[in-house]
């Protein structure tokens, strides 16, 4: 295959999404709690990142297209949907292998999971809506507005819903401090029984010695009948020490603060990845590997959307998209 | 074959596997893209060869007129 100009831009592109590769099992340290299932990490957020922004700009074409009626830009919302479908599948995909491994399942409707489907059926309903009505005109037109009410759910269901769902396995804290890392507060003397999404967790001492602050607290998840006991602690510092396991489960208790004298302590669930960014070597390559499938995207939205523009010249009463 | 998945070796394995399917797919797009690119270039030269302005009137001489 003989090279052109424009193929050194590709081809760098190329070394580099395989340098993020390399970088990916051999540059990055394994995740506590995670083992080298984690390092999927580094592909699965940039992708599900990614396939946001294509959604976003196919609805700027077609709002474009609404107002301007010019074929262009409808084309160029269907190539960046369909990029952003791609994106998604394999979102969902690398977020599977990612489960099995860790969760031990494939698929078991977590909220971010089931958000996930739901928006790739959404922009399923898209292709399927084109495709079902013959009349080129009406056909683009009632796609740019439904692309544009398949925009608006976008961030409902890739950022939104899954943080205020009361019980997910996905590590929300990760990547946004603070999104749902509050915990809860929990009293002695005052309100000691709260929730972590559906785990009842109850306060039964705290105690202090000059090395650690631990606090006893009763563990009730569904479908158990024993009570658990788990006991987090601080260090002298005031930094996380043990963080004990939930019976059954990957998530970690942490106490994230403690005042003996007051008597009141403040837990969280913690799920395997979380901080996981902290580590700069991890940061740098997740920040690669973002440009790289950035790069692609733009790559294969530019191959596609060219394969349309032909196909419009060809066959201009005959469009299948 | 089960030395592939020795928990050494694992990690390497996955890694090549991951660069053969990424090398595989770099050079199928680069070839769609090159396809691509012929189509449209070709294409736009025949649709600007088509649209060329043709003659609609003929100019000619008084003497040509006349015959």
């Amino acid at each position: 295959m003989a090279l052109r100009n424009g193929d050194g831009i590709k081809i760098f592109l190329g070394l580099w999404i395989a340098a993020v590769i390399y970088s990916m099992f051999l540059v990055v340290p394994q995740y506590v709690g995670l083992g080298d299932a984690g390092r999927i990490i580094i592909v699965h957020v940039p992708v599900a990142w990614i396939t946001s922004a294509a959604f976003l700009l196919s609805a700027i074409y077609s709002i474009i297209y609404l107002w301007k009626r010019n074929t262009i830009n409808d084309v160029a919302a269907v190539a960046a949907a369909e990029v952003g479908m791609l994106y998604c599948l394999f979102a969902t995909i690398t977020g599977s292998i990612f489960a099995e491994v860790v969760w031990g399942t494939f698929w078991n409707w977590d909220p971010r999971e089931t958000s996930i489907l739901v928006l790739l059926l959404i922009y399923a309903a898209y292709f399927a809506l084109r495709s079902s009505v013959d009349d080129n005109e009406r056909r683009r037109r009632l796609a740019a507005v439904y692309n544009i009410f398949a925009a608006v759910t976008m961030p409902f269901l890739l950022f939104v819903a899954p943080r205020i769902a009361d019980s997910t396995l996905h590590p929300n804290c990760a990547f946004l401090q603070g999104s749902k890392c509050e915990g809860v507060s929990l009293n002695l003397t005052g309100a000691k029984i709260s929730q972590l999404g559906d785990v009842v967790v109850e306060l039964k001492s705290l105690t202090k010695t000059d090395t650690l602050t631990q606090a006893t607290i009763e563990v009730r998840m569904p479908g158990m009948k024993n009570v658990a006991t788990l006991v987090p602690s601080l260090d002298s510092e005031g930094k996380p020490a043990d963080r004990p396991e939930f019976p059954g489960q990957q998530f970690r208790m942490v106490l994230l603060e403690a005042d003996a004298s007051a008597g009141t302590v403040r837990v969280n669930m913690q799920a395997p990845g979380t901080n996981l960014l902290s580590n700069p070597r991890t940061l740098w390559v997740f920040l690669a590997s973002n440009l790289g499938f950035f790069g692609l995207a733009f790559w294969l939205y530019h191959i596609r959307r060219t394969i349309l523009q032909v196909q419009q010249v060809l066959n201009p009463g005959e469009m299948s998209i | 074959m089960t030395i592939l998945l020795d928990a050494g070796v694992a990690i390497y394995v996955a890694m090549t596997t991951a660069l053969i399917v990424w090398v595989g797919v770099f050079f199928y797009l680069l070839r769609i893209d090159h396809a691509t690119q012929d189509v449209a270039r070709q294409l736009n030269e025949r649709t600007t060869a088509t649209d060329a302005p043709q003659p609609r009137a003929t100019i000619v001489s008084n003497e040509q007129a006349k015959q």
